[in-house]
C-alpha cells in the first residue's frame, strides 16, 4: 500500500517537475507507434502516403491522445496550481508596495504567535530530560498556619522521615537542600552552585553518570570519607574534561572531597547545580536540618492522585501524637515539572492570548487590504469568468495568493522567535528559576506553518465572501456606481473587530500601568539607592566557631567603613527586599507570647549604623547609638506594623518586649526583655511583598550574636566599590569569596520587573492595534468617501452645506467606531478579569481606565473620519457629477 | 472495416493490458497488434485510447516503462507487468470471470 503510494507520488512528481521530458517521451512514443502502423500497412501493399493515412485513421485524435494521457497522470490540479502560483506572484511583484504591507503585517503577527508558541514549548511541553519524567515529583509540607513568605516547596526533616518510613508511593524519595560552595582548586577561587543530596536523590532522577559512580546512601552516614559528585560543564570547564579525575579530590568549602562521579551532559537538577555532596536528611544525627526541598520518584503504576493521598493519610496518622496546634499539615505534591514551570502558565498563555489578538488584526488588517484589492480586481475577475474560469476557479486564485503571503510572512516572522523569545522570556517570573532555552525545533515550524495557512484561507476568504459573484458580468458593462455595497459592509465590519481588538488590548494594557504605577509609587520604607549589600560565604571548616567568625566580620565592618565613597556601613541578619533570617514570636511586658494571638516577628539583629546604611526613618524615640553596648540595658527598636498590632492607640517606648527561653536554655535562665526604645518606619522586608511584617531589630553586641549581612551606604555608584571591599575581604582571609554583591535599588526595580514587562508588552501590542485599527478605519472611509463622491456631489449641487457633508461622513464612521468601542468593552469587562492576579490596588474593571480607553479610541477614531471627511467637503459638484 | 466488432466494456482495457503484458514486456504498438491477433480481430481497442490507460496503469505503480530497442531498431518504449500488477491483474481476471459467469447464468434464464 505504502509503496504503491509511494510510487504513484514519484511518477506525478517526474510527469510535474519533468513535464518537457515526460511530454517528449510521450511524442515519442506516439510517433513509434504511428510509424509501426504505417510500415505495416505498406507491408500489406499499400503506398507509403496511404499507409500513413490509414495508420493516422485507425490511432484517432493524437491530440486527444496526448490531452488524455496528461490528465491520466493525475497533475491538472498541480498544475493547474502551479499555474495559479505563477500568476499570484506576478501579480504580487506588480504591486510591490501592496505585498509588502501585508507581508510584513502578517510577518509580525505569525512571528509574534511562533515566538510566544516556541517560548511555550519549551517552557511547558517539554518534558523534563530525564526517563518517565511524569514519575518524578516534588513535595512540601504547607502547615496549618500557611508558609512563610518566600519559603517556598520544604519540608522538614521530622515529616521526611515519617514519610520515608510510612510511605508506599515511592520508588526513592529524596531530600535536597541547594545552596553554592567555594571551589578553591587550580588556584581561582570560585563559587559554584550545587546542593546537598540524600542517598536516593539519583535513584530519583534514574540517570546514569558519565564517568564513575552516583552518591548512595552509604556516602550520607557519619564518618563516609567526604565525596562530590560534578557536573559534566563543572568537568569540562575546571578539570579539562579529563577521565583521570575521576578520584581526584576538590576543595569545595575547606572540605577535600574525593571526585567519584561526573554526570552527563543536561544533568543540572537543581537549578544550575555543578557539584552533588551527600548529606542525611535523617533527624537527630547532630546537624538541624529544619527545611529543605524533597523530590520522589512514583513506584511503578502509582498515579500522583493516589501517592499524594496516601501521603496524606500517613502525615495526618503521624499528626495525632502532636499537639493539636500542630496538626493540620497538607502534603503539597507535585509533578517535579509542574513545581519548577507552574507559574510560568498563566503568564504565557495571557502571551499567547495577547499575541493572538495581535495576530487576528494582522489578520482583519490584511483581509481589509485584500477587499480592497479585490474590488480594484472586479474588472480582471470578469474577464477571466467570461473567459470560462468557475467560481471555483477564481476563488482558487484568490486562496492561492493569500496562502503565498502568508507563507512569505510566515517565512520572515521565522525570524521573530530567534530574538523574540529573548524579549519575551521576559514575561516568566522570577518564580521559575531556570527557564530553558527556546529553540526553533519541529513542533515550532509546525506551528509557524499551520498559523500562516490558517491566516491565509481567513484572509483570503473574506474578499471572496463579499464579492458578489452573480453581477460580475454587470462589472464588465460599466463600474456602478452602487456597486460594492457588499464589500463596504464586509470592510466596516473588519473595521469594527479591529477596533474591538484595540479596545481589549487597551484596557488590558492601561490597568497593568496603573498597577505598575500605584506599585512604584509605594513608599518601600528606606532609600534604597547609593547602597550595596554584600554577603560572603566562609568556609565552614575555618569558621566553625563563633569567635572565629565574629573577629571576621568585625574586621570586614571595620575596614570597610573607612573605604573612601562608604557614607555608612553596618551588619545585619536581614537587609531589606532580602527577606527574614529569624521569625519569631514574642510577648510584651513580660507575657510570654501565647502561639495563638501573637503573631511571627521578623528579628533582625544589627550594628548601629543600620538606621543610616539603609536609610530608615525614625518615627518616634531614638536609635540605637554605640553606647549600646554589650554592658548596657538591652534596648529595641520596633516598626510602624509591630507598634500599631501590639501597642494600638499608645506609645511603645518604654514597654518591654519578652523573648521566650529556647527548649535547650540553660536551667536558670531568665527571658531576656530588651526595653522598647524607639519606632521606625515599615520596611519591605521581602522583595513583590507589599504589605510589611512586623520587625523588631536588636543590637547584635547585646545578644553577643554574629550578623553577617553588610550595608555600605556610598556617595557614588554602588557597584564601584565591590572590587575595594573584595580587596578589602582579601586582605582579610584570601580563601573567602563573595557569594551576593548587589545594588539594592537594582533589586528594589526588580521587584517590580515582571510588571514593568507585563505593562510594557501589553502596551506594545495595544499600540500596535490602535495603529492598526485607525489606518483600517481611516481607509474605509477615504474608500467611502470616493464611492459616495457622486452623491455627495449630488448633496451639495442640492445646496447642502459642508458641515452637513462632514456629518454625514463622520456619523458613518463614528458608527463603526461606536460598535467596536461597545464590542471592546464588552470583550474587556470580560477578560480583564484574568489579569486579576497581575493587579495592584486597581479594580478588572476600573472605570477611570475604561473611560481613559474610551476617550483615546474616540479620538483616534474621529482623526482616522476627519480627514475623509474634510476631503469630501472639497468635493467639486460638476467633477463628481462626470465620475465615471 | 465492414466487419462486425464489439467495443469493449468500460474498464476491461487495463484488464487486457495486464494480461497482455503478463507474458512479456511489449510496447504499446506490439500491446495493440497482440490484443488485435488474440481476440481474432473481434475486439475493437481504440488504439489513441491505449496510450492514456497505459499511463494511468504506470502512475499506480503496476507496470513499470523502460526505453529499449525495437525488432526493427528503432528506441521504443517497453512496458512490464510489477508485481503489484500481477497481483491486481489475478484479482482483476477473477472478478471478470465471476461477472461473466453470473451474467451467462442470468442471460440463460427461462
Amino acid at each position: 500500500m505504502i509503496a504503491e503510494l509511494w510510487a504513484d507520488l514519484r511518477y506525478r512528481l517526474r510527469a510535474l517537475f519533468h513535464r518537457s521530458d515526460v511530454e517528449r517521451e510521450l511524442d515519442q512514443e506516439l510517433a513509434f507507434h504511428i510509424t509501426q502502423a504505417t510500415a505495416k500497412w505498406v507491408a500489406d501493399g499499400l503506398s507509403p502516403d496511404e499507409a500513413k493515412r490509414r495508420a493516422r485513421l485507425e490511432f484517432g485524435s493524437v491530440d486527444n491522445t496526448k490531452e488524455e494521457s496528461r490528465e491520466r497522470r493525475g497533475t491538472a490540479l498541480m498544475e493547474a496550481t502551479l499555474a495559479d502560483l505563477r500568476y499570484a506572484l506576478r501579480g504580487l511583484l506588480t504591486h510591490p508596495v501592496f505585498t509588502a504591507g501585508v507581508v510584513l503585517t502578517l510577518a509580525l503577527g505569525i512571528g509574534a504567535n511562533t515566538a510566544a508558541f516556541s517560548l511555550i514549548e519549551s517552557v511547558l511541553l517539554k518534558p523534563l530530560p530525564y526517563p518517565h519524567p511524569e514519575q518524578i515529583v516534588s513535595l512540601a509540607l504547607i502547615d496549618p498556619r500557611g508558609q512563610v513568605p518566600g519559603g517556598g516547596a520544604q519540608v522538614s526533616d521530622r515529616e521526611f522521615a515519617v514519610w520515608k518510613r510510612d510511605s508506599r508511593s515511592f520508588a526513592a524519595l529524596a531530600g535536597l537542600s541547594g545552596g553554592s560552595a567555594v571551589l578553591t582548586d587550580g588556584g581561582d577561587v570560585e563559587e559554584i552552585n550545587g546542593a546537598e543530596v540524600s542517598g536516593d536523590f539519583f535513584p530519583v532522577f534514574t540517570v546514569a553518570p558519565a564517568l564513575g559512580r552516583t552518591l548512595t546512601a552509604a556516602d550520607t552516614r557519619s564518618g563516609a570519607p567526604p565525596v562530590v559528585v560534578i557536573s559534566q560543564t563543572l568537568w569540562k570547564r575546571r578539570f579539562g574534561g579529563d577521565a583521570a579525575v575521576v578520584g581526584r579530590t576538590a576543595t569545595l568549602d575547606g572540605v577535600q572531597r574525593e571526585i567519584v562521579g561526573i554526570m552527563p551532559p543536561g544533568f543540572r537538577y537543581p537549578s544550575e547545580a555543578d557539584y552533588w555532596i551527600p548529606r542525611s536528611f535523617e533527624p537527630g544525627n547532630g546537624t538541624m536540618s529544619w527545611f529543605f526541598s524533597a523530590v520522589g520518584r512514583l513506584a511503578p503504576g502509582r498515579t500522583l492522585a493516589e501517592a499524594r493521598t496516601e501521603l496524606q493519610a500517613v502525615q495526618t496518622r503521624a499528626e495525632l501524637n502532636r499537639p493539636p496546634r500542630a496538626r493540620g499539615g497538607r502534603v503539597d505534591m507535585l509533578t517535579l515539572h509542574e513545581r519548577l514551570f507552574g507559574s510560568a502558565r498563566v503568564p504565557l498563555l495571557r502571551l499567547l492570548g495577547a499575541v493572538g489578538f495581535v495576530l487576528l488584526i494582522a489578520c482583519t488588517t490584511t483581509a481589509n487590504l485584500f477587499i480592497a484589492r479585490a474590488a480594484a480586481r472586479r474588472r480582471e475577475f470578469a474577464i477571466r469568468a467570461s473567459l470560462g474560469a468557475g467560481r471555483g476557479r477564481l476563488i482558487r486564485q484568490l486562496l492561492v495568493e493569500s496562502v503565498l503571503l502568508a507563507a512569505i510572512g510566515g517565512l520572515l516572522g521565522l525570524a521573530f522567535p530567534v530574538w523574540g523569545t529573548r524579549v519575551l522570556t521576559a514575561v516568566i517570573p522570577s518564580t521559575v528559576d531556570h527557564v530553558p532555552a527556546a529553540t526553533l525545533d519541529g513542533w515550532v515550524l509546525l506551528f509557524a506553518a499551520g498559523v500562516a495557512l490558517c491566516t491565509g484561507v481567513v484572509f483570503g476568504l473574506t474578499p471572496v465572501a463579499s464579492l458578489s459573484w452573480s453581477n460580475l458580468s454587470g462589472v464588465m458593462k460599466a463600474s456602478a456606481p452602487g456597486a460594492g455595497g457588499n464589500q463596504s459592509h464586509a470592510r466596516q465590519g473588519l473595521v469594527v473587530v479591529q477596533l474591538a481588538s484595540a479596545v481589549v488590548l487597551l484596557a488590558g494594557a492601561g490597568l497593568l500601568t496603573r498597577s505598575l504605577t500605584a506599585f512604584v509609587a509605594l513608599d518601600p520604607g528606606f532609600n534604597p539607592h547609593h547602597v550595596l549589600a554584600v554577603q560572603v560565604d566562609l568556609p565552614r571548616s575555618r569558621y566553625a566557631n563563633e569567635h572565629a567568625r565574629s573577629t571576621f566580620y568585625d574586621q570586614l565592618l571595620q575596614q570597610t567603613r573607612v573605604l573612601p565613597g562608604v557614607v555608612a556601613a553596618a551588619e545585619a541578619d536581614a537587609v531589606p527586599l532580602f527577606g527574614f533570617s529569624m521569625l519569631s514570636r514574642l510577648g510584651t511586658d513580660g507575657a510570654a507570647p501565647s502561639t495563638e494571638s501573637n503573631e511571627m516577628t521578623a528579628v533582625n539583629r544589627v550594628t548601629p549604623g543600620f538606621l543610616a546604611a539603609v536609610g530608615l526613618t525614625m518615627k518616634r524615640g531614638r536609635w540605637f547609638t554605640d553606647a549600646d553596648g554589650p554592658g548596657a540595658p538591652r534596648v529595641a527598636v520596633i516598626n510602624e506594623a509591630f507598634a500599631k498590632s501590639r501597642f494600638p492607640g499608645s506609645d511603645p517606648i518604654g514597654h518591654r518586649l519578652f523573648f521566650p527561653l529556647l527548649p535547650n536554655a540553660p536551667p536558670g535562665a531568665v527571658p531576656v526583655q530588651p526595653l522598647i526604645v524607639g519606632v521606625v518606619s515599615n520596611v519591605r522586608q521581602v522583595g513583590d511583598l507589599v504589605e510589611p511584617m512586623a520587625e523588631a531589630f536588636f543590637v547584635a553586641a547585646q545578644d553577643s550574636s554574629v550578623p553577617e549581612a553588610l550595608t555600605l551606604r556610598t556617595s557614588g555608584p554602588p557597584l564601584e566599590l565591590v572590587a575595594a571591599v573584595k580587596h578589602t575581604i582579601a586582605t582579610i582571609d584570601p580563601s573567602v569569596a563573595i557569594s551576593v554583591s548587589a545594588d539594592l535599588s537594582a533589586v528594589y526595580s526588580s521587584t517590580y520587573a515582571d510588571r514593568r514587562v507585563d505593562a510594557f508588552l501589553l502596551s506594545a501590542f495595544a499600540l500596535v492595534a490602535l495603529i492598526l485599527s485607525a489606518s483600517g478605519l481611516y481607509a474605509i472611509m477615504s474608500y467611502l468617501v470616493i464611492q459616495r463622491n457622486r452623491e455627495i456631489g449630488m448633496r451639495m449641487a442640492l445646496g447642502a452645506s459642508s458641515a452637513q457633508v462632514l456629518r454625514l461622513v463622520l456619523r458613518q464612521g463614528m458608527t463603526s467606531t461606536l460598535l467596536g468601542l461597545g464590542l471592546g468593552l464588552a470583550g474587556a469587562f470580560l477578560l480583564t478579569r484574568e489579569l486579576r492576579a497581575l493587579l495592584f490596588r486597581v479594580s478588572a474593571t476600573d472605570p477611570s481606565v475604561f473611560a481613559l480607553v474610551a476617550v483615546i479610541l474616540g479620538v483616534v477614531a474621529l482623526g482616522a473620519c476627519y480627514l475623509p471627511a474634510r476631503r469630501a467637503t472639497h468635493v467639486d459638484p460638476m467633477t463628481a457629477l462626470r465620475w465615471d | 472495416m465492414t466487419e462486425h466488432r464489439l467495443d469493449l466494456p468500460q474498464g476491461t482495457l487495463d484488464l487486457l493490458i495486464l494480461k497482455a503484458l503478463s507474458l512479456e514486456p511489449m510496447h504499446g504498438w506490439a500491446i495493440s497488434e497482440r490484443l488485435h491477433q488474440v481476440s481474432k480481430a473481434t475486439l475493437q481497442v481504440p488504439q489513441g485510447s491505449l496510450y492514456p490507460a497505459l499511463h494511468r496503469l504506470e502512475r499506480r505503480g503496476w507496470i513499470k516503462a523502460e526505453w529499449g530497442t525495437s525488432d526493427n531498431n528503432r528506441k521504443a518504449k517497453y512496458y512490464a507487468l510489477t508485481a503489484a500488477g500481477r497481483k491486481q491483474l489475478a484479482s482483476d481476471a477473477d472478478e471478470w470471470s465471476r461477472l461473466t459467469t453470473a451474467v451467462a447464468l442470468v442471460l440463460r434464464m427461462n
